[in-house]
C-alpha cells in the first residue's frame, strides 16, 4: 500500500489549526518529559552517588555480618582480607577494593569519662580520599597521617567540645567483647551534611584493626566499579570467583537503597505516565474530531476494500507524523530548558535538604543526557499511538452503509 | 445472457420493536449481465436499501440473494468484503472522493484497496480518467473540479478495476439536470463499451428515461418492472432529439 502513508501524511496537513493543536500538545508533553527527567536525573544522580560511594558499589562481607549488620557484630569478620583483595585485582571492571571496619565507640576528651557515642571507622587513606571525599569535607585540619591521629565528624567534635590538636580517648571493644581503649590526636574536623560523616571518627585502618583485634582482617570489603550502575554486573562476576564464606552484595540491592531506588523509579514512572496520559488525552481529542469529520470517506474506502487494520493504520500514522514534528520541537525546547537548569540550578533551601534522608545539595541542578532526549522523543511517539488508538479503532468500526447514509 | 444477481423474497427491517421499519417487504428480482437498470420510486421506498444489498454493503434479514455465483448469506464478512472490493464498483450521491488525493490518485486508490496488482496502476488510472474525458485533469484535487467532473472521477474510480457490477445510489442527485444527464450518458457508454452491469437509483424522470429497464419501488416492494422495447427506445431517442432542439433554441 503505497498511497496509504501518503494519504496519512496529507491528512495530517489537511486541517492546519487542528494539527497544530495536536502538535502543540505533543510539544508540551515531550518538553515537560525532557525537563522533568533531566531534573530528576540531576537531583538523584548526585545524591545517589553520594549515597553509593561511602558503602561501596559492591560489598563483600561475612554472611552473618550482612544479616545482623545493624548490630555491627565485629566477630563476624573476614579474618584475612589479603587473599580476597589479591583475587579482586585481576577482575575486569574493578576500579578499587578497600577493607573497612566500623565499630561503635564511646569518646571522651580530657578527664571526663566518655559520654559521647559515635562510630569509629578504620579504612585505607585512599578510600578516605577517593571514595568518601573526606578531604573535601574537611572544615579544618587535615587527614590522619600517623597511627595516633583522627579526623572527627563535626557533630562529634562539637559534642566533645574539642579543637584541633586535642587528645581524645576512644573506648571500643575487641571482636571478643573485651574493652579496648585507644588514644588519638584530633588533626581534622569534617562535615558532610549527613550523619555518615558528622557522627564518625576516622582512623587509619591498622589502628582500628588493632583496637578490634582483627589484625589482618576487616568486617567489610568495599569494591568499586567504574560506574555505580554496573554494580549488579560486577557482583555477578565476583560471585563467580571462589572468595570463600562471604556474601557479595551490589549496592542497589541492599537496604535501604533498594527501597529508595524503587521509590525513585516509581516517582519517575508515575510522573512520566501522567505526562504521557494527559498528552495522549489531548491527541485523542483532536484525532477523534478528525475521525468523526471523515466518516464518509472512511466509509467509502471501507466499501472499496480498506481493511480494519488499514483504517487503524491511517490514523495512527497520521498521529505519528504529527508526533515526529512535535517531538523534535518539544525535545529541543526541553533540552534548552534542561541545559539552563543544568548551569543555573534551582535553590531548594537548606530547610528542605536537612529533612531528606540522604545528602542533597541545597541547589539542585538538572542533568541533561542524550538518553533523556531519546526517551522523551520515543514517549512522544507513544503518546501519539495511545492517543490515536481509540479514534483509529472507532474509524475501523465505521460501517460503509451508515457513513454514506449520514453524509447525505 | 447469464444471470448476475438473483434475489428471492428478500426482506430487510431496520431497528426492532415498535420502532422497526420494514424497508423491503419481499423483493424478487433477477438482473442479467450487461444490464443498465434504474431503480426508481419515491423517497423512503427502499431504493438505497436494495442497492446496498446488491452491493454487498449490507445483508438481508430474510430471503435468498445470489450474486456472481455466490450465495451472499453464506459468505463471511471477510469474503463479502473481498467480493465487494474486487467485483463491485460504487458511485455515490455526494461523489465522496478523497479530498487530499488528486483525481488520478483517487482512481489509483481503488486499485490499491482492491488489491489489484495487474499492470501499471498509475497508467491504468490515467487511462480510466481519459475514458471519462478527464485526461487533462489528472492532477487536480476534488475541490478544483466541478461537481460533474468530480462525479466523472467517481465513475472512473468505480470502473478502473473492471468490476462485474457498478452500483450507483442517486448518482445525479447533486448535479444539475444537464450535468446529470451527461454523467448518465457516460455511464451508459461504459456499459455498452465494457459490458459492465449498472444498477442505479434516481427519482429524476429525465434520468430514468436513459435506462433500459426501470424498476419501480413503492413501500419496499417492486410495483413495476418495465423493460423497454426497441420502439420505446426509438420514441425516446426522438423525444431526446426534440428536447435538445428546444434546448438549443432556448440558448439561441
Ligand atoms: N439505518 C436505518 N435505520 C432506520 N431506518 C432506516 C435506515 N435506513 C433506511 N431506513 C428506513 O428505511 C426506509 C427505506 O429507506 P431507503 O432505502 O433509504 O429509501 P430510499 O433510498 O428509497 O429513499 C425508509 O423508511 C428509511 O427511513
Ligand atoms: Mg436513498
Amino acid at each position: 500500500m503505497r498511497l496509504l502513508p501518503a494519504l496519512a501524511l496529507r491528512n495530517a496537513l489537511r486541517s492546519p489549526a487542528r494539527t497544530g493543536l495536536t502538535a502543540l500538545t505533543i510539544v508540551l508533553g515531550t518538553a515537560l518529559l525532557t525537563m522533568s527527567t533531566s531534573w530528576l536525573t540531576g537531583v538523584f544522580e548526585e545524591s545517589l552517588s553520594s549515597a553509593a560511594e561511602p558503602v561501596g558499589h559492591v560489598r563483600i562481607a561475612d554472611p552473618d555480618y550482612a544479616r545482623r549488620e545493624a548490630l555491627l557484630p565485629l566477630y563476624e569478620n573476614i579474618e584475612d582480607t589479603a587473599p580476597i583483595l589479591a583475587k579482586l585485582k585481576d577482575v575486569p571492571g574493578v576500579q578499587g577494593a578497600f577493607p573497612r571496619i566500623t565499630a561503635p565507640v564511646a569518646l571522651s576528651a580530657g578527664e571526663e569519662l566518655g559520654e559521647v557515642r559515635g562510630l569509629a571507622v578504620g579504612a585505607p587513606d585512599a578510600w578516605y580520599r577517593e571514595r568518601l571525599g573526606l578531604a573535601d569535607d574537611l572544615v579544618e585540619g587535615r587527614l590522619p597521617s600517623g597511627p595516633e591521629e583522627v579526623v572527627l565528624g563535626a557533630t562529634l567534635a562539637k559534642r566533645l567540645d574539642v579543637a584541633l590538636g586535642t587528645e581524645i580517648v576512644v573506648l571500643g571493644q575487641t571482636q571478643d567483647g573485651s574493652m579496648s581503649p585507644l588514644k588519638a590526636k584530633v588533626v581534622g574536623v569534617a562535615s558532610g551534611g549527613s550523619g555518615q560523616v558528622d557522627l564518625a571518627a576516622f582512623f587509619p585502618l591498622d589502628r582500628i584493626q588493632w583496637m578490634t583485634d582483627i589484625p589482618d582482617g576487616a568486617t567489610e570489603i568495599l569494591v568499586y566499579a567504574g560506574d555505580r550502575d554496573r554494580d549488579v554486573a560486577l557482583a555477578d562476576r565476583l560471585r563467580a570467583l571462589d572468595l570463600g564464606e562471604v556474601v557479595v552484595q551490589p549496592w542497589s540491592q541492599r537496604d535501604p537503597w533498594n527501597a529508595l531506588l524503587g521509590l525513585i523509579s516509581l516517582v519517575r514512572n508515575m510522573l512520566n505516565g501522567t505526562i504521557v496520559f494527559v498528552t495522549a488525552l489531548g491527541v485523542w481529542n483532536t484525532m477523534m474530531m478528525s475521525v468523526l469529520e471523515r466518516q464518509a470517506e472512511i466509509g467509502v474506502m471501507r466499501a472499496m476494500g480498506l481493511t480494519r487494520f488499514g483504517a487503524v493504520a491511517l490514523f495512527v500514522i497520521e498521529a505519528l507524523c504529527i508526533a515526529v514534528i512535535g517531538g523534535v520541537v518539544g525535545v529541543s525546547l526541553g533540552a534548552m530548558g534542561s541545559l539552563w537548569l543544568e548551569t543555573h540550578g534551582i535553590e531548594l533551601g537548606s530547610r528542605v535538604s536537612a529533612n531528606l534522608p540522604i545528602a542533597v545539595n541545597t541547589r539542585l541542578y538538572a542533568d541533561f543526557t542524550p538518553e533523556t532526549a531519546l526517551s522523551a522523543f520515543l514517549l512522544g511517539l507513544l503518546m501519539a499511538v495511545l492517543g490515536s488508538a481509540v479514534p483509529a479503532m472507532r474509524a475501523a468500526a465505521i460501517q460503509p452503509v451508515e457513513a454514506i447514509r449520514a453524509n447525505r | 445472457m447469464s444471470v448476475l444477481c438473483d434475489i428471492k423474497d428478500v426482506k430487510k427491517v431496520y431497528g426492532s420493536g415498535p420502532a422497526a421499519v420494514q424497508a423491503l417487504r419481499g423483493v424478487n428480482l433477477t438482473i442479467d449481465e450487461g444490464e443498465f437498470t434504474v431503480i426508481s420510486g419515491p423517497s423512503g421506498s427502499g431504493k438505497s436499501t436494495l442497492l446496498n444489498l446488491v452491493g454487498c454493503l449490507d445483508v438481508c434479514d430474510e430471503g435468498v440473494m445470489t450474486l456472481l455465483g455466490h450465495d451472499v448469506k453464506k459468505l463471511s464478512p471477510k469474503g463479502l468484503a473481498q467480493l465487494r472490493a474486487e467485483r463491485i464498483g460504487f458511485i455515490f450521491q455526494s461523489f465522496n472522493l478523497i479530498p487530499v488525493l488528486t483525481a488520478r490518485e483517487n482512481v489509483e486508490l481503488a486499485l490499491q484497496l482492491a488489491g489489484d496488482t495487474k499492470g501499471d496502476r498509475v497508467k491504468r488510472a490515467s487511462e480510466a480518467l481519459d475514458r471519462v474525458g478527464l485526461g487533462d485533469y489528472l492532477h487536480r484535487r476534488p475541490n478544483q473540479l466541478s461537481g460533474g467532473q468530480q462525479q466523472r472521477v467517481a465513475v472512473a474510480r468505480a470502473l478502473v478495476k473492471e468490476p462485474a457490477l457498478v452500483v450507483a445510489d442517486e448518482p445525479t442527485a447533486n448535479l444539475d439536470s444537464n450535468t446529470g444527464a451527461a454523467v448518465l450518458d457516460l455511464m451508459r457508454d461504459m456499459n455498452k463499451q465494457l459490458g459492465i452491469t449498472f444498477l442505479f437509483s434516481t427519482h429524476d424522470p429525465l434520468i430514468m428515461v436513459r435506462a433500459r429497464r426501470i424498476l419501480l419501488l413503492r413501500d419496499g416492494q417492486i410495483e413495476d418492472d418495465e423493460i423497454k422495447t426497441r420502439s420505446d427506445l426509438t420514441r425516446e431517442v426522438e423525444r431526446k432529439a426534440v428536447q435538445e432542439m428546444l434546448h438549443n433554441l432556448a440558448d439561441y
